[in-house]
C-alpha cells in the first residue's frame, strides 16, 4: 500500500494505491474516485470491533455511521483518492503497533485495513458542556490517514501543554490528560468565550488544527435562518 | 512580546510567546493552545454596557481574555474564520477595526467600543467600530485574503469587506446608489473613504458566504 497527501494545505486530499488483496477503511463518504478494480463495502463493521453496536459507538464519537472498506479484488491492483469534508489539511500517520491514537471526532479520515477501531467516552463533564468529548481509538500497525480544519501542526509538550478541545486533532495514549477549563474560574471562563481544554503532560505525539470548525459553524450558523420545526 | 505568525493566507494563527509578567489580551475564544502555567482574565472592553451591546449587536464575544504568567510563557490564538492574520505594530496611533476583526493585542494597546451609527446597524455587518490605540502589537484578521492599501483620495468599499483603517481617513456609510441600485445591485451600503492613510480589506464575507449557503439548508 501506498499513500500520496496532495495538494497539502488548504485543500489537501489522498491517493492510496492498493496491492492485489489489500483493503483499506474510511470515514463513509470520504472517496471522490476510485479505480475500476476496487470493491466497495459499506460497512458498520472494523476489524476486531464488529457489528451494529461498534457502527453505533461511531455515530456517538462524531463520525458517520458507517465505515468504507476499499479491497483491491480480483487480483489486480487499484486506486481509491479520499478527501476530507472540510478546508484544511491531511496528515498520515505510521503506526509502528507499539501505541494507540486517539483522534477527536471528526478527525479521523481513514487508515489501513489492518488498524483496528474503537471509540472511547470521556466523561460526563464533556458532555455537559455540550462538547463532545469522543475520541476514535486506533490500535495497530499500519498507515493511520487524519484530516482537519485548517493546518495540522505538531504540539511541543514542553511538561505541560494546554489545548482548546475544539483545536485537538490526536495524539498518542502515551500522553495524559486532564480536560479543564482555560483560566482560575469557571464562570470567566465560559463568559469570556474559552471552552473547555485539555491539558496534556507526559511524552507523545500530539497533533493540533490551527482553526476552530465548531467555533466557525457556529458564528457562521448565528446568520443563517432559523431551522425549521 | 515575540509574535510569529503561520498559516497565512489560508489559516492564519499567531503564536505570542510572553515575558514573565507580560499580559496578552485577546478576543475571548480566540486562544487555540498554551503553557501550562498561564493565568487567565476575563474583561469587557470600553466598559460592561457598551461591550454587552456589542456582544449583542455584532454577535462579538463581549468579553476580553487577558492571558499572562509569573513564569512567562506562549499563547497561540486564532480567528473563528479562515483568512489572513495582519500584525501591526502600533506607535501611538488610532486604528479602526470592524466587527470581528480585532484578533488580540499586548497590553499598551486600549480598546474601545464605539457605536458606528444607525446606518451602521443596518449595514448588516455589525453596528459597532472597534478602536484600537497606543503603543504594542496589534493583531487583526481577515476572512479571506487580506488587501492593504495606502489611500491619498477617495475609496469608496462594500461595508463587509473593510478590516481596518487608520483614524486619519474620514468615512461615511451611504447607498451605492439610488433605494432601488441598492435593493437590486447585490451592493449593500458602502463606506466612502477620504483622505490620507492606510486601509485593509478582505477579499470574502461570511455574510455572503451564509446567503449562498441558505438555500441549501433543509427545511
Amino acid at each position: 500500500m501506498q499513500i500520496a497527501i496532495e495538494d497539502r494545505g488548504a485543500f489537501a486530499s489522498a491517493i492510496i494505491q492498493l496491492d492485489a488483496g489489500e483493503s483499506f477503511v474510511s470515514e463513509s463518504g470520504a472517496m471522490y474516485r476510485t479505480s475500476a478494480e476496487i470493491d466497495v463495502d459499506v460497512t458498520t463493521r472494523s476489524k476486531g470491533k464488529g457489528g451494529l453496536f461498534g457502527g453505533l459507538k461511531r455515530l456517538l464519537g462524531g463520525e458517520s455511521f458507517f465505515l468504507s472498506t476499499y479491497k483491491a479484488a480480483g487480483g489486480v491492483a487499484g486506486e481509491v483518492g479520499i478527501a476530507p469534508t472540510l478546508p484544511g489539511d491531511v496528515k498520515q500517520v505510521d503506526m509502528d503497533g507499539s501505541v494507540r491514537w486517539l483522534c477527536a471526532g471528526g478527525s479521523y479520515l481513514g487508515s489501513g485495513d489492518e488498524l483496528a477501531l474503537d471509540t472511547q467516552f470521556q466523561g460526563l463533564r464533556g458532555m455537559l458542556s455540550g462538547e463532545k468529548m469522543f475520541f476514535v481509538s486506533v490500535e495497530g500497525s499500519g498507515p493511520l490517514l487524519l484530516s482537519a480544519y485548517g493546518v495540522i501542526r505538531e504540539a511541543a509538550i514542553d511538561g505541560e501543554v494546554i489545548v482548546d478541545t475544539g483545536h485537538v486533532v490526536a495524539f498518542e495514549e502515551t500522553l495524559t490528560y486532564e480536560v479543564s477549563k482555560a483560566g482560575g474560574s469557571w464562570l470567566r471562563s465560559f463568559l469570556g468565550g474559552e471552552g473547555l481544554v485539555m491539558k496534556f503532560k507526559g511524552s507523545g505525539r500530539l497533533l493540533v488544527q490551527s482553526h476552530n470548525p465548531k467555533a466557525f459553524g457556529a458564528k457562521l450558523g448565528a446568520m443563517l435562518p432559523p431551522r425549521q420545526g | 512580546m515575540e509574535i510569529r505568525l503561520d498559516g497565512n493566507p489560508d489559516f492564519g494563527e499567531a503564536t505570542c510567546t510572553l515575558d514573565p509578567g507580560e499580559v496578552l489580551v485577546c478576543e475571548g475564544g480566540a486562544m487555540s493552545r498554551m503553557s501550562a502555567e498561564m493565568d487567565l482574565n476575563t474583561r469587557a472592553a470600553g466598559g460592561l454596557l457598551k461591550s454587552l451591546l456589542r456582544g449583542v449587536g455584532a454577535g462579538e464575544s463581549f468579553l476580553l481574555s487577558e492571558y499572562s504568567s509569573g513564569e512567562g510563557g506562549f499563547v497561540t490564538v486564532a480567528p473563528v474564520t479562515p483568512g489572513a492574520i495582519v500584525h501591526r505594530k502600533m506607535e501611538g496611533e488610532l486604528l479602526r477595526l470592524s466587527a470581528g476583526s480585532y484578533l488580540a493585542s499586548s497590553a499598551g494597546i486600549s480598546l474601545e467600543t464605539k457605536f458606528g451609527g444607525l446606518k451602521a446597524l443596518f449595514s448588516g455587518e455589525g453596528a459597532f467600530v472597534f478602536d484600537a490605540q497606543g503603543e504594542g502589537d496589534l493583531l487583526f484578521n481577515a476572512y479571506g485574503a487580506i488587501i492593504e492599501k495606502q489611500l491619498d483620495g477617495e475609496l469608496t468599499v462594500d461595508t463587509g469587506h473593510v478590516v481596518a483603517w487608520e483614524s486619519s481617513l474620514d468615512y461615511s456609510i451611504e447607498g451605492m446608489g439610488g433605494l432601488k441600485q441598492t435593493l437590486f445591485s447585490g451592493e449593500g451600503l458602502v463606506m466612502r473613504f477620504a483622505g490620507s492613510g492606510t486601509i485593509w480589506l478582505q477579499t470574502r464575507t461570511l455574510s455572503e458566504t451564509a446567503g449562498w449557503i441558505t438555500p441549501y439548508l433543509s427545511a
